[in-house]
């Protein structure tokens, strides 16, 4: 009996807490820090009108429009000039998250800065911004400062000058924030599936080319579109069945409660694989703001050793080709 | 040595509970709508952590361009008052726009026409600035749209349908000295 719960007290504990590498994280915070960064930097000539009290939601009518249980934001309690100053600030830190440097402070102050604009400025938030508030919680949450910081760059640095270098270990962190991270994707795309499945157009294939046409976010000119539209059912269609792929990344570790114990790291990376070619669609043929840049910010979060292993495989098999190519 | 022991698990522990609450809460708050019994627990897990996810900001939907697109294609205008007509003052669509502020602009323009109208006023209030207005002048923002079709046979030759638009005075604005 004391043997059956030790082994499932170590399942548990290999569950949440087996080390993996900490590189996916930190790359998720500089590319965080990049993407907000540059979200936020193109508001600047727009900073009064949008999130100032004289601006398109006047500060008196905050409570009247916004929702009014559960809500913070600074911005609702101060002056044209103090917007002006979180903003300098917001940049500010923002950049020193991208660069890692102060890191975990730095990293909250500018959460609660980044939270603050978006609670006030509702209006003119989009998916991107969602995604990039709930990639910051679990950043914080995270030991995302163990690599790739200012702190690790001088310290390598300072090694390389000694005479013998000694490699360091690679940093490695517990398994759960790319837990809690991993169920929040797998729910982002199965409830875009379940809406998209309650639309016409998405069953009759329309839907991209309605996208494609569309003169609020269309980089393609009509008559591209036009000739483009023919696409447009094999496009769509992937685009629900990628989406609601994600699902099964749950699904399937589930199957070792009955003995089957089949590893999704190669579903999962040809799922990341199908989202870099829907968000990177999205982001050549649309302006959707930094969407796309968000959603690739979350996937470096979902690398793990093995999936850094399978890319340097790939490169590895993609440098060889390329070589035999020059030859021949 | 026990101490430590001890001292570990419950912080492992702790981080196991927080970690079930916080996927817990998500899920809640992304559950889809039902009916019955199923959505009578929904609405009692969303009770339950909404207070979470709305304090901390994790709030989320995803139906983005779902269920259907948005087929409504509006190019929008603002307008300024000259004895009984209008004169247009500022186009607000894709080609007219700076890139850095087309997608946020259109964002606010595209919510204001679905939703928020009562901003409109405060919206244009910026352009009697901008277009150095005298106080006292009116001003109105303008959709102009046209209702894209939902078959593929006419997606493909949208160049040479050239579908109608419709005109819609979203709101007002009279300029105020500052």
């Amino acid at each position: 009996m004391t043997a059956f719960f030790t082994h499932i007290g170590t399942r548990i504990h290999l569950f949440w807490f087996r080390p993996v590498t900490a590189s996916g994280f930190g790359l998720m915070r500089m590319a965080f820090g990049a993407t907000t960064l540059l979200n936020m930097s193109m508001q600047w000539r727009n900073v009064q009108r949008y999130y100032g009290p004289h601006g398109i939601l006047p500060q008196e009518f905050v409570s009247l429009a916004l929702r009014p249980d559960w809500r913070f934001s600074l911005l609702d309690y101060i002056e044209a000039w103090g917007t002006d100053c979180l903003y300098v600030l917001l940049l500010v830190t923002l950049a020193l998250v991208m660069i890692g440097y102060g890191t975990r402070i730095i990293l909250a102050i500018s959460l609660f800065l980044l939270y603050s604009f978006h609670e006030y400025g509702i209006i003119l938030l989009d998916g991107g911004d969602s995604l990039l508030h709930i990639i910051g919680f679990i950043l914080l949450l995270s030991p995302s400062y163990k690599t790739f910081t200012m702190h690790h760059l001088l310290r390598r640095l300072r090694k390389t000058r000694k005479a013998r270098v000694k490699r360091e270990p690679p940093a490695t962190m517990s398994i759960w924030p790319y837990r809690l991270l991993l169920w929040q994707m797998v729910w982002i795309y199965a409830t875009a599936a379940h809406y998209k499945m309650d639309g016409a157009l998405w069953y009759s294939g329309s839907a991209v080319a309605v996208v494609m046409h569309h003169g609020l976010f269309s980089r393609l000119s009509i008559s591209v579109a036009d000739t483009l539209a023919f696409l447009s059912p094999v496009i769509t269609w992937f685009t629900v069945f990628s989406q609601l792929s994600w699902v099964l990344l749950l699904l399937i570790p589930m199957l070792a409660w009955i003995g089957l114990r089949i590893p999704t790291g190669g579903l999962k990376r040809f799922l990341i694989f199908c989202g870099i070619l829907v968000h990177g669609g999205i982001m050549l043929s649309m302006d959707v703001g930094t969407f796309s840049l968000a959603v690739f910010t979350s996937y470096f979060g979902l690398l793990l050793d093995e999936d850094f292993a399978a890319l340097r495989w790939w490169r590895k098999k993609i440098c060889r080709g390329c070589s035999a190519l020059r030859r021949s | 040595m026990v101490a430590v022991s001890l001292r570990k698990c419950f912080l492992e522990g702790s981080i196991i509970v927080f970690c079930l609450w916080h996927m817990g809460a998500v899920a809640m708050h992304l559950l889809p709508e039902g009916t019955g019994l199923y959505s009578r627990i929904a609405a009692r897990g969303q009770a339950m952590t909404s207070p979470y996810i709305l304090s901390l900001s994790q709030w989320q939907k995803w139906s983005i361009f779902a269920p259907d697109p948005l087929v409504r294609d509006s190019l929008f205008r603002v307008d300024l008052q000259r004895g009984e007509s209008w004169e247009p003052v500022r186009h607000l669509d894709y080609d007219h726009l700076h890139w850095t502020e087309r997608e946020k602009e259109l964002k606010i323009l595209s919510n204001m026409e679905s939703a928020w109208y009562g901003l409109v006023p405060y919206y244009l209030r910026a352009y009697c600035d901008s277009l150095h207005l005298e106080s006292g002048s009116v001003l109105r923002l303008v959709s102009h749209f046209h209702i894209l079709p939902g078959e593929l046979s006419h997606l493909s030759h949208m160049a040479f349908l050239q579908l109608p638009r419709e005109e819609v005075v979203l709101g007002f604005s009279t300029c105020t000295p500052q």
